[in-house]
């Protein structure tokens, strides 16, 4: 089926910025309707009468929506593109942010799912015309919390609608757990999602563990990392005016072929185990997480249900991270030489060049490494904060 | 559950994204640019409109209100307004984009007359004129031009130096898989 092209789903990402508060959003549809409706029905009075979901408004304290239905070259296609409000931000950064079901059952973070869920009632008069209006491609867009909002969106409408949605999402967070990206890679396939993130952009990377994103399945070929410069996380490369700058006029092949490096088992255990100095950069954090993923994973797998043990309230992340790794020390000489391993490069990150063995590897020392790495972070931060200013200065 | 450890450090990488090319010294975090300066001449069928009320609305981008100021034009039907800043530390430190509405009204001889309506989508000054000082001519009795500057989106009545940016163009569905 035919899908969006980069340019025309980026520009629709950030032209529903345009969407904000004049005079009850007319500016900014006004604006919207000049600029795509050549090829979509956008007419304002449909917004109010609208029982057959011809065109939406979503608006809520953390989320606001615009959906509506292509007409001539998009005949037969559905859009609703998403963006979150500063209340949503609030949801991201809360401390104590927790998981909770989402329509399908699975786990996502319970910020973003919550406000979904108060879309949802002005969403479902647009999700049951796309029956009635013989849908055959609909597309979910949406960047950085707005594309998070989108993930759960897509979710949704397939599972109200039994299609396979579009999902299009720029510097977007994390969503939900191992479970929930398995089950959208499923049920939405893997070459319809359209992750775009840049390399240098921190949102993609949070929430960290045990958050993953998908496509979970054939995620290696549908992949659209694109290269962004220094080694440091830019506030810059998040906004969205810049993955539309960086997305161009370009094809989504030629997208995925910016893909810097193939992160498959084998490299992120070379990764690991490579003896070499290591420093402490956003790409040595993008290593970082993928082996933390890889090795847990690894330990998870061979856990099994001895787990559950660690699922309890009383444990903290961090708690079921170093329980976990410091059981994969027991289970096999591979096993234990990845977990030291990952320890190892953690501290060497760290600059801290101790020799290590398996027998320092405790619950107790993998949890002080993880505190150190906590703590280098937030000096890191400071760094960045301090840097920032010195460069405004200069400029 | 509790998530302390990694939302400690969620909330640790936000802060990687809040410091990026805005930041100018310790007093400017956070500062935003709600509508630059703005400067002109405005006339009526041809002829400058004297002592002509003019309301400028400028938006907050991430929270509730405006900021609202007036000007009179002179015989020449000139007037002058300074730029207007807002100070958000919430979109500094969270991912927010930044979208802040602008409109400007003249009222002349019991009439009103909206001529600028529009959406900045930089924080710094002047860039709905591409850098430069925002300069408008406006004939009150014109219609309504759309017009897009560096990606901030106007309706309006004026004309201004900043090169239009290119019309964007609707790429058709492809089969990309």
């Amino acid at each position: 089926m035919p899908v969006l092209t980069p340019k025309l789903a980026s520009n629709m990402a950030n032209d529903v910025y345009d969407l904000v508060k004049s005079d009850s959003f007319d500016f900014g549809f006004e604006q919207f309707k000049h600029t795509y409706g050549s090829i979509a029905n956008l007419d304002k009075s449909n917004v109010i009468k609208s029982k057959t979901g011809a065109v939406a408004f979503i608006k809520s304290r953390t989320a606001f929506g615009l959906c509506f239905i292509g007409k001539g070259s998009y005949q037969g296609h559905a859009f609703i593109i998403l963006r979150g409000t500063k209340f949503l931000a609030d949801w991201l950064t809360n401390l104590n942010v927790g998981v909770s079901r989402s329509v399908n059952g699975q786990s996502v973070h319970d910020g973003f799912n919550q406000a979904f869920k108060t879309m949802q009632p002005q969403l479902a008069p647009f999700v049951s015309g796309l029956i009635s209006n013989n849908i055959h491609s609909i597309h979910c867009i949406g960047h950085s919390l707005g594309g998070a909002l989108a993930t759960l969106c897509a979710e949704h409408i397939q599972l109200a609608t039994k299609r396979k949605p579009y999902l299009y999402t720029f510097g977007a967070p994390r969503v939900g757990l191992r479970d929930f990206a398995d089950t959208l890679s499923v049920n939405l396939w893997p070459e319809n999602i359209y992750r775009v993130y840049h390399r240098t952009d921190i949102v993609p990377c949070i929430p960290f563990w045990p958050f993953i994103h998908a496509p979970t399945k054939m995620s290696a070929q549908y992949d659209y990392y694109q290269p962004s410069p220094g080694d440091f996380p830019s506030g810059e490369y998040h906004s969205m005016a810049k993955y539309v700058s960086t997305v161009g006029g370009l094809s989504w092949s030629a997208l995925r072929s910016r893909r810097a490096e193939m992160t498959n088992n084998k490299n992120i255990e070379q990764w690991i185990l490579h003896q070499g100095s290591v420093n402490f950069s956003v790409t040595n954090l993008n290593w970082l997480d993928k082996a933390i993923n890889y090795v847990l994973a690894k330990t998870i797998s061979h856990l099994g249900g001895a787990l559950t043990v660690v699922s309890g309230s009383t444990f903290t992340l961090m708690d079921r991270l170093s329980y976990i790794l410091a059981k994969g020390i027991d289970i096999s000489e591979s096993l234990s030489g990845l977990v030291l391993g990952l320890i190892v490069k953690i501290m060497k990150m760290l600059g801290l060049n101790k020799a290590l063995t398996k027998a320092d590897m405790t619950r107790g020392f993998i949890r002080s490494v993880f505190e150190r790495l906590n703590q280098r972070i937030q000096a890191y931060c400071r760094r960045v904060l301090d840097s920032a200013l010195v460069d405004g200065r200069s400029s | 559950m509790s998530f302390k450890f990694f939302s400690q450090l969620i909330m640790l990488v936000l802060l990687f994204i809040s410091f990026g090319a805005y930041a100018m010294s310790i007093n400017d975090i956070g500062k935003q640019c709600l509508f630059s300066s703005f400067s002109g001449a405005i006339t009526l069928n041809g002829k400058p409109v004297n002592g002509a009320k003019i309301k400028r609305v400028a938006y907050r981008s991430h929270t509730k209100g405006d900021k609202t100021d007036y000007a009179t034009t002179n015989e020449q039907g000139e007037f002058a307004m300074p730029a207007v800043w807002d100070r958000n530390i919430v979109g500094k430190f969270l991912p927010m984009e930044f979208a802040a509405a602008q409109e400007v009204f003249v009222y002349f001889e019991g009439q009103e007359y909206q001529i600028w309506n529009g959406v900045k989508r930089q924080k710094e000054e002047n860039t709905e004129s591409n850098g430069e000082e925002l300069n408008i001519q406006c004939e009150l009795t014109s219609e309504f031009i759309f017009k897009s500057v560096n990606g901030n989106k106007f309706k309006t009545r004026c004309t201004w130096a900043a090169k239009a940016d290119a019309p964007f163009v609707i790429d058709l569905p492809v089969e990309d898989n």
